[in-house]
C-alpha cells in the first residue's frame, strides 16, 4: 500500500523561495561588512627606502625538454641587480650558482640550525609595497618568496619575523643561488653571505572592525535565541 | 517516469541538512575560542558570525521540518549531495570575513577545497594570515575527511540503521561494523589514535628542525589534519617546503599513507590481521602503482637533468609522488617549478598518481586503488574468456578484507566510475585551454588535482584565474569528493520537480 502523497502547494513554495531569499540577504550583509572592514596604512618609519633595483634580465619562462637542454623564451643575460622569487621560479637554470641579489620580508619563523637559520623571504606586494592584509584592501595574489640560509651574523639582523599583525624585517641579502642545494635536500635556495636592514619589524595596525562586531554580538544572541527555542518546542513535545 | 518529491521529501532532507548546519557551525568554536585567547578580535567576530548562522539555521530546521520519517536512498543522496555544496557556503562566511579573499566566490571556493579535502587555494597572504583563521582552514580538512555528514548525524541524530545511506553518499562503501553509529565511532577512535602520535611526531620533529615549542604545535597540529585527511593546506605559503626538514617529510609520508588506506583495513590492522595488508587488492594495486609513479618520476627527473643524486630524487620526487597518489597535495617545491625545472615526464607521473588516487573508503580522491584493481582484473578475466573453448567457466576473485568472487556487474561499475572520472579530468582540462593561457599539460595537471582532490598546483589556480574556471574547479572537487553518484540523484531530484509524476 502506497503512502498518500502531499505535493507541494504554494506555502511550501513560499518557504523554499524565503529560505533562499534570506541566504542572499546574508550574502549581501557579509559583502557589505566586508568592504566596510577598516583600513591602515603602516607607519612612516616602516617604509622601505632603498630597494634595489631588479635586475634587467629580461626572462619570459624556461622548459626542461631534453637532457640537459633548457629551452628558454626571451633573453638571457647573466644576473645583474636584484632578483625576484617570479624571475627565479620562471627559470631557475639561469640563476644556479650565480651571486644574486635579494630582498624580502622575513616571514613565519626563524629556523636555527648549527651556525646559523633557514628563513622564509617573501618579496610579493604585500612585503615590499603594500603591507599585510587584513589592514587594506589592495590585494595583490599569493605569496611568494624564497628559501635563504642566512649564517649567524646575518641571522642577528631580524628583529622580528613577519606574521599575523606584524611586517617582518625586510632584508636585502646577496649570496649563491643554488637551484639544488645539496644540504637542503635539493630545494632552491639563496645562501647569503652578505646583508643590510632595509626595514624595521613593525606592528600591522588592525583595529576593530565595530560593524562586524556589532553584527557578531547580534548573531550570538540569535544563535542563544534559536537553542532555547527548540529546548521549548522539544519539551513540548 | 520519476516521482515528483512532495513536501514531506523536502521536510526530509531540510531536518538533516539543518543538523549538517548545526555540526559545521559548532565546528567554528575551536577556532573563536583561539581567536579570543590571542586576541584577533576581527577573527573572533567573523567566526562568531558564521557558527551563528550555522547554529540558528540548524536549530530553526529543527523546529520547523522535524520528521520520523525514515530517509530513502534518495533523501540520503540529496541531503549529501546538497551539504557537501551548502556547508562550504557556510564555512566560506569567516573566511571572507578574514579580509584574505578579495570575493565571496574566492571564499567558497577555499571552503569548498577545504572540506573535500583538495587543498587548492586562492586566499591571498597567507603568510600573515590570523592564527585562528588559520587553524580553521586545516579543522575544514579535518570535517571533510571524517564525512561531515556522518560525523554530525552520529553525534547528533540518533538513529545509526538509517544514516546508512548518507555513509554511502559520501564515498564510503564499505561499512566496518553492522552499526553504521559503531562504524563511525571506529572512525573517530583511529582518528584520534593518529591525532596524538602524529601531532607528538610533527610537534618534535618541528622542534627539532629549529620552530619554537609553542610554534612548532600549532604548525603539529595543521600539519597532522592536512596530512591524515589528506587534504593539502599548510600553515605557510612554501607548504612542506617551509621546513627544510627530512624528518618532518617522512612523518608527513607515514601520516599520508594512513590516510590513503580505508578504514576498513584499519580495523583488520587494528585486530592484529596484518596478513590483509599482502592480500588486500587495494593495498596491492597502490603498491603497483606507486612504485609505477615513483620509477617514472625518477626516470623523468634523472633524464631531464632535473635532480641527480638519490637524496633531492627522494625528498623531492618520492614525495611530491606519494603526495599526489594519496591525495594530499602538499609541496615540497614553488608550483612554477613544476612547468620550469621538472621537465615533461616528471609531472606526467604526478598528474598519473593524482588521478589513480588513494583507497576507497578513505579520505583520499581519485578514481581509487579498488577500481583500477578490479577494471584490470576485468579487462583480463574479459581477455581470458575470449581465449578459453565457450564452454569453459572463467571465474575471477579478490580479496578485500574476504575472498570475493568479481561478478560481471562489480566490474562494470568500477569501469563506469574509471570512465566517469576520466571523462571529468578531459572536461576540466579543456575549459582551461579555452582561455589560451595554458597548454594541455598545465591544464590537464589543474584540472585532475582539483577533481581527485589532491591539491597541487603548476600556478593556474590563484586569485586572478577567471571566474568560469573556479567555478568548474569547484564543481570538480564537489563532484570527485562524492564520486558522482549523490550529484546525479541530486540532479535526478530537480528533473522529477519539473518533469516528475504526481
Amino acid at each position: 500500500m502506497s503512502t498518500p502523497r502531499d505535493p507541494l502547494n504554494a506555502r511550501a513554495w513560499g518557504q523554499i523561495l524565503t529560505s533562499l531569499l534570506v541566504l542572499l540577504v546574508a550574502v549581501v550583509v557579509i559583502g557589505q561588512l566586508a568592504a566596510t572592514a577598516p583600513q591602515a596604512q603602516l607607519p612612516e618609519d616602516a617604509r622601505i627606502i632603498e630597494l634595489p633595483a631588479t635586475s634587467s634580465v629580461d626572462i619570459v619562462t624556461c622548459e626542461r625538454r631534453l637532457p640537459e637542454v633548457t629551452r628558454v623564451q626571451g633573453e638571457l643575460a647573466p644576473p645583474v641587480g636584484r632578483v625576484t622569487s617570479t624571475a627565479v621560479n620562471d627559470c631557475p637554470e639561469h640563476f644556479d650558482g650565480h651571486v644574486v641579489q635579494f630582498a624580502g620580508e622575513v616571514i613565519g619563523d626563524v629556523l636555527r640550525r648549527d651556525g646559523g637559520a633557514w628563513v622564509l623571504m617573501n618579496d610579493d606586494r604585500y612585503a615590499l609595497e603594500t603591507g599585510p592584509l587584513p589592514s587594506h584592501r589592495d590585494f595583490g595574489g599569493s605569496n611568494s618568496g624564497l628559501s635563504v640560509w642566512l649564517p649567524d651574523e646575518l641571522v642577528e639582523l631580524v628583529d622580528a619575523p613577519g606574521g599575523p599583525g606584524v611586517r617582518g624585517t625586510v632584508l636585502a641579502v646577496s649570496g649563491v643561488l643554488h637551484r639544488v642545494d645539496p644540504d637542503d635536500g635539493g630545494g632552491l635556495t639563496v645562501r647569503a653571505g652578505r646583508g643590510t636592514v632595509l626595514a624595521e619589524a613593525v606592528a600591522v595596525p588592525n583595529p576593530v572592525h565595530r560593524p562586524q562586531a556589532i553584527v557578531a554580538v547580534l548573531a550570538a544572541l540569535g544563535a542563544a535565541a534559536a537553542l532555547a527555542a527548540e529546548r521549548i518546542v522539544a519539551r513540548r513535545r | 517516469m520519476f516521482l515528483r518529491p512532495d513536501r514531506t521529501d523536502f521536510q526530509v532532507i531540510a531536518f538533516y541538512l539543518g543538523k549538517v548546519m548545526f555540526g559545521l557551525g559548532l565546528m567554528m568554536l575551536l577556532p573563536a575560542i583561539i581567536a579570543m585567547l590571542v586576541g584577533e578580535w576581527n577573527a573572533l567576530t567573523a567566526l562568531v558570525i558564521g557558527g551563528s548562522i550555522g547554529v540558528i539555521g540548524g536549530r530553526l530546521s529543527e523546529i520547523k521540518f522535524r520528521t520520523r520519517r525514515p530517509l530513502s536512498w534518495s533523501h540520503g543522496m540529496v541531503t549529501v549531495a546538497l551539504s557537501w555544496l551548502l556547508g562550504p557556503v557556510l564555512l566560506a562566511v569567516p573566511f571572507f570575513l578574514s579580509g584574505h579573499f578579495s570575493d565571496f566566490l574566492d571564499a567558497y571556493f577555499d571552503a569548498m577545497s577545504g572540506l573535500t579535502t583538495s587543498g587548492l587555494s586562492v586566499l591571498q597572504d597567507l603568510d600573515h594570515l590570523p592564527r585562528s583563521m588559520n587553524l580553521f582552514r586545516h579543522l575544514t580538512h579535518f570535517a571533510g575527511g571524517q564525512g561531515i555528514v556522518i560525523v554530525v548525524l552520529t553525534l547528533f541524530a540518533g538513529g545509526g540503521a538509517q544514516v546508512g545511506t548518507l555513509y554511502v553518499g559520501e564515498g564510503r562503501d564499505e561499512r566496518i561494523m553492522p552499526n553504521i553509529v559503531r562504524t563511525a565511532r571506529f572512525i573517530y577512535t583511529v582518528a584520534l589514535v593518529y591525532l596524538l602520535a602524529g601531532t607528538f611526531s610533527l610537534w618534535l620533529a618541528g622542534v627539532v628542525a629549529g620552530l619554537q615549542p609553542g610554534s612548532s604545535l600549532f604548525h603539529a597540529v595543521n600539519l597532522f589534519m592536512a596530512g591524515f585527511d589528506t587534504g593539502g593546506f599548510a600553515p605557510q605559503s612554501t607548504s612542506i617546503a617551509y621546513y627544510h626538514s627530512a624528518t618532518v617529510e617522512l612523518v608527513l609520508v607515514v601520516l599520508m599513507f594512513a590516510g590513503t588506506l580505508s578504514f576498513a583495513l584499519h580495523y583488520q590492522l587494528w585486530r592484529g590481521d596484518r596478513r590483509e595488508l599482502f592480500r588486500n587488492i587495494e593495498t596491492r594495486t597502490l603498491t603497483l602503482t606507486l612504485t609505477a609513479m615513483t620509477l617514472l618520476a625518477f626516470v623523468g627527473l634523472g633524464r631531464s637533468g632535473t635532480f641527480t643524486d638519490a637524496v633531492p630524487l627522494f625528498r623531492k620526487g618520492f614525495f611530491t609522488v606519494v603526495s599526489a597518489h594519496t591525495g594530499t597535495g602538499f609541496g615540497v617545491n614553488a608550483p612554477a617549478l613544476f612547468v620550469t625545472d621538472w621537465g615533461i615526464l616528471a609531472p606526467a607521473a604526478v598528474v598519473g598518481a593524482m588521478a589513480l588516487g588513494g583507497m576507497a573508503s578513505s579520505t583520499a580522491g581519485g578514481i581509487k586503488a579498488i577500481r583500477v584493481g578490479l577494471a584490470w582484473k576485468g579487462l583480463i578475466k574479459d581477455v581470458r574468456r575470449v581465449l578459453l573453448p565457450e564452454s569453459a567457466l572463467v571465474v575471477s576473485t579478490y580479496h578485500s578484507t574476504r575472498r570475493r568472487i568479481l561478478d560481471d556487474a562489480t566490474a562494470k561499475a568500477a569501469m563506469t566510475l574509471l570512465l566517469l572520472y576520466v571523462l571529468t579530468y578531459l572536461g576540466g582540462a579543456m575549459v582551461g585551454m579555452f582561455y589560451g593561457t595554458w597548454d594541455i599539460t598545465e591544464t590537464m595537471f589543474e584540472s585532475v588535482s582539483a577533481t581527485a582532490n589532491v591539491g597541487l598546483s603548476v600556478g593556474i589556480t590563484d586569485a586572478s584565474m577567471p571566474m568560469v574556471l573556479q567555478l568548474t574547479y569547484i564543481t570538480q572537487m564537489w563532484l570527485g569528493r562524492l564520486e558522482f553518484m549523490a550529484v546525479f540523484a541530486l540532479i535526478g531530484y530537480v528533473v522529477a520537480i519539473v518533469r516528475g509524476r504526481t
